[in-house]
């Protein structure tokens, strides 16, 4: 028994929220915002541990540089004028000890006082680098010291202390403002990563709605731009191009069915009541050949419309600008002619050339040739019994200038600029050939190349201006 | 000769098999891609007439599968896309030739046949001969015994086409494709002038051409009588 297929994953693909742009505010881009904060924070946290460890260091070492100079200062003292300097420069400190916040003791090698304040730093104070705390008398509390015992020269021992309230007091600010610091970094970075993901997100959600809108149908919604012109705004820009063109395209198919439902019904039903009419005679008499010739040119008719009509809405959905490139006009127009000159001639009539060498253009050659032959074959219809056709093509101010002309009647100036619209036909009488389509093509094609196509009375003759913007050189 | 058909839309296919048998030929049908793409793979044809559009796999993707494993068999492909665009596709894709829908049956009737002969053509830009003719386009020329006619670009490719094509019948539709490069109907014949005067240029400079016209389809190069009999 076979097993049953598997539900198509399909599906779930169809459940995709359309509308939920709340989403992405708790999303992914509040996720970014939150890890660069983090990042942020840490770098902020890792720079102000660097600093508040260099600076206490860097305090620690003037202090000690200043206490090893005091040193060097009272043995200078005593190598001048013995112990009694010595002493006499500990009194003198001792008195001003508060502003100097330094203090020296001179004592005998077992620890016994000889001058200097009667402060206890460990009794005998150790020899080298030691701390501790004590209460000078120009104090209130205890203070801590920085001391140095050094040995002099007889044997006696020289105690430098240094008061290192101040230096605490700068280290331990230090790190509060780096604390305080710290905190308003990472208070400031939340803030900064909220505001932009919100921003973010509120931009999103604008471009959302406007997909949602061009998803539901309506084609000439366009997503929002902020106008900073960041990548967002490009990619925004491109997605725009893009709906631009799906637009341009829809339109054109829209168009090109309701030409075909307007205007193919109408030959289509007289395709119907002509075999109409053959299937309802007699069934004895013999058809007439002549009745099935015309049925089949009749559909004959309907398919070269349809076909026109088919390139045109080619021409104008633009989807052959992939394949323009430069090409050489004066030689196409040359191998046009060409091919017309005997038809004309053979018709009893003319063509006269006059086309400029080395006309160079950018685009369809397929398509100009034809909207030449188009043109040709207007002349071919509407020129009169023996058509006399000029084409000229020359350079003028930058742009390449197509002219064909007849000789024939023109047009009535009030109908110049309907003979353009798909289907109109100068003689209203349905016994001339062509779909009607020949100049609309022609238009859609200048437009595909960015040029125009203008109509005038020569008088005599009808003179049509092709307009091409001359390929960069 | 045995054809095979991969048409999904049974009148035409019946139509077209219609057609060909009452010619004299074998025909087989497929109505799907892989149908047919099994039946072009395991029997031998002569040509094989293919849809474009097909349920399954589509006739660019037969063809293309068929020129990938060394299948040379004529292709000719039928489409109611007639741009030109789907037609370099198909072309491209490795069809011999590319018919747009609707046609008549005498047009796929020579197109068939073109291609089927296409195998004996040789190389191009070089001296060739059929029909007594010699054409010459390091010159851009024809010579025929002791006469040599110079031709403008138009009707030495007029005369390239038909030369290649001598014996069976080349159609308007093919002759606008292949010296003009028309893929569209310019509603006037621009075929017969040039025809005529290709003919009468031959018949001045002294070269016998038997260049028949069939009504309703096209040209028929045929080899001249023997200027002995």
């Amino acid at each position: 028994m076979p097993e049953p297929d598997a539900p198509p994953p399909a599906a779930e693909t169809a459940e995709f929220p359309l509308s939920t742009p709340s989403r992405y505010r708790a999303g992914f881009v509040f996720r970014v915002a939150l890890l660069a904060s983090a990042v942020f924070m840490s770098v902020a946290l890792v720079f102000s541990a660097l600093v508040w460890w260099r600076l206490g260091d860097f305090v620690a070492a003037r202090t000690d540089q200043e206490i090893e100079q005091e040193v060097i200062e009272q043995r200078a003292n005593f190598a001048a004028g013995g112990v009694e300097r010595v002493a006499e420069q500990a009194r003198v400190l001792e008195d001003s000890g508060e502003r100097a916040r330094l203090l020296i003791q001179l004592r005998e090698r077992d620890g016994t006082l000889i001058a200097g304040p009667r402060l206890n730093f460990g009794s005998p104070p150790p020899p080298g680098w030691s701390e501790a705390a004590a209460r000078p008398p120009w104090a209130h509390g205890r203070i801590p010291f920085r001391i140095l015992t050094a040995r002099l020269p007889d044997g006696r021992r020289l105690v430098v202390a240094r008061d290192v309230r101040e230096d605490r007091n700068i280290v331990a600010a230090l790190s509060r403002d780096v604390m305080l610091g710290g905190l308003l970094a990472a208070a400031l970075s939340l803030a900064a990563g909220w505001f932009v993901s919100r921003r973010i997100a509120r931009r999103l959600a604008a471009v959302n709605t406007a997909v949602v809108q061009v998803m539901e149908g309506d084609l000439s919604g366009r997503l929002p731009l902020s106008g900073s012109g960041d990548e967002l705004d490009r990619l925004l820009r491109l997605i725009n191009a893009m709906l631009e063109r799906l637009e341009s395209l829809m339109v054109g198919l829209r168009r090109v069915s309701d030409d075909i439902a307007h205007d193919l019904r109408t030959p289509l039903t007289r395709l119907r009541q002509r075999t109409e009419a053959a299937l309802e005679r007699p069934r004895d008499q013999t058809l007439d050949r002549k009745e099935f010739e015309g049925i089949a040119l009749e559909a004959d008719t309907i398919l070269e419309t349809f076909a026109a009509l088919l390139r045109i809405g080619q021409v104008e959905a633009g989807a052959r600008m992939a394949a323009f490139q430069r090409f050489d006009l004066s030689a196409a127009l040359a191998e046009t002619c060409d091919t017309y000159e005997p038809i004309l001639a053979d018709a009893g009539g003319l063509l006269e050339t006059r086309i400029a060498p080395g006309l160079e253009l950018f685009g369809d050659r397929l398509l100009v040739e034809q909207c030449v032959v188009n043109l040709f074959e207007n002349a071919l219809r509407h020129g009169g019994p023996s058509p006399h056709v000029e084409l000229s093509a020359h350079r003028r101010d930058g742009v390449v200038e197509v002219v064909v002309r007849d000789h024939g009647p023109g047009i009535p100036r009030e109908e110049l600029s309907r003979v353009f619209e798909r289907f109109y036909r100068l003689d209203r009488s349905r016994s001339s050939h062509g779909s009607g389509l020949g100049l609309s093509l022609a238009a859609a094609v200048m437009r595909l190349h960015g040029g125009r196509i203008m109509l005038d009375n020569a008088q005599p003759g009808l003179q049509a201006v092709l307009t091409f913007p001359a390929a960069r050189q | 000769m045995k054809i095979l058909v991969i048409e999904d839309d049974r009148a035409t296919a019946a139509w077209i098999a219609a057609g060909l048998a009452e010619s004299g030929h074998t025909v087989d049908h497929a109505e799907t891609g892989r149908d047919g793409l099994f039946l072009a793979g395991s029997e031998p044809y002569d040509a094989i007439i293919a849809d474009r559009m097909l349920p399954g796999m589509d006739g660019i993707g037969i063809v293309r599968t068929l020129r990938s494993t060394g299948v040379t068999t004529p292709i000719l492909m039928l489409t109611a896309l007639g741009e030109l665009d789907h037609r370099i596709e198909g072309l491209e894709a490795g069809a011999d030739d590319y018919l747009a829908k609707p046609f008549s049956f005498r047009e796929l009737r020579a197109r068939l046949s073109a291609i089927v002969r296409r195998g004996e053509r040789s190389v191009p830009d070089q001296t060739f001969r059929a029909a007594g003719l010699e054409l010459d386009p390091a010159n851009r020329s024809v010579r025929s015994g002791p006469h040599r006619v110079a031709l403008r670009p138009t009707e030495f490719r007029i005369l390239d086409v038909l030369m290649r094509h001598a014996g069976s019948v080349v159609t308007r539709d093919m002759l606008l494709q292949r010296v003009w490069n028309y893929h569209f109907d310019p509603t006037t014949n621009v075929v017969d002038p040039h025809i005529t005067r290709l003919r009468r240029k031959l018949e001045t400079g002294g070269i016998a051409v038997h260049l028949r016209n069939v009504r309703g389809l096209g040209f028929l190069l045929e080899a001249a009588a023997s200027p002995l009999a």
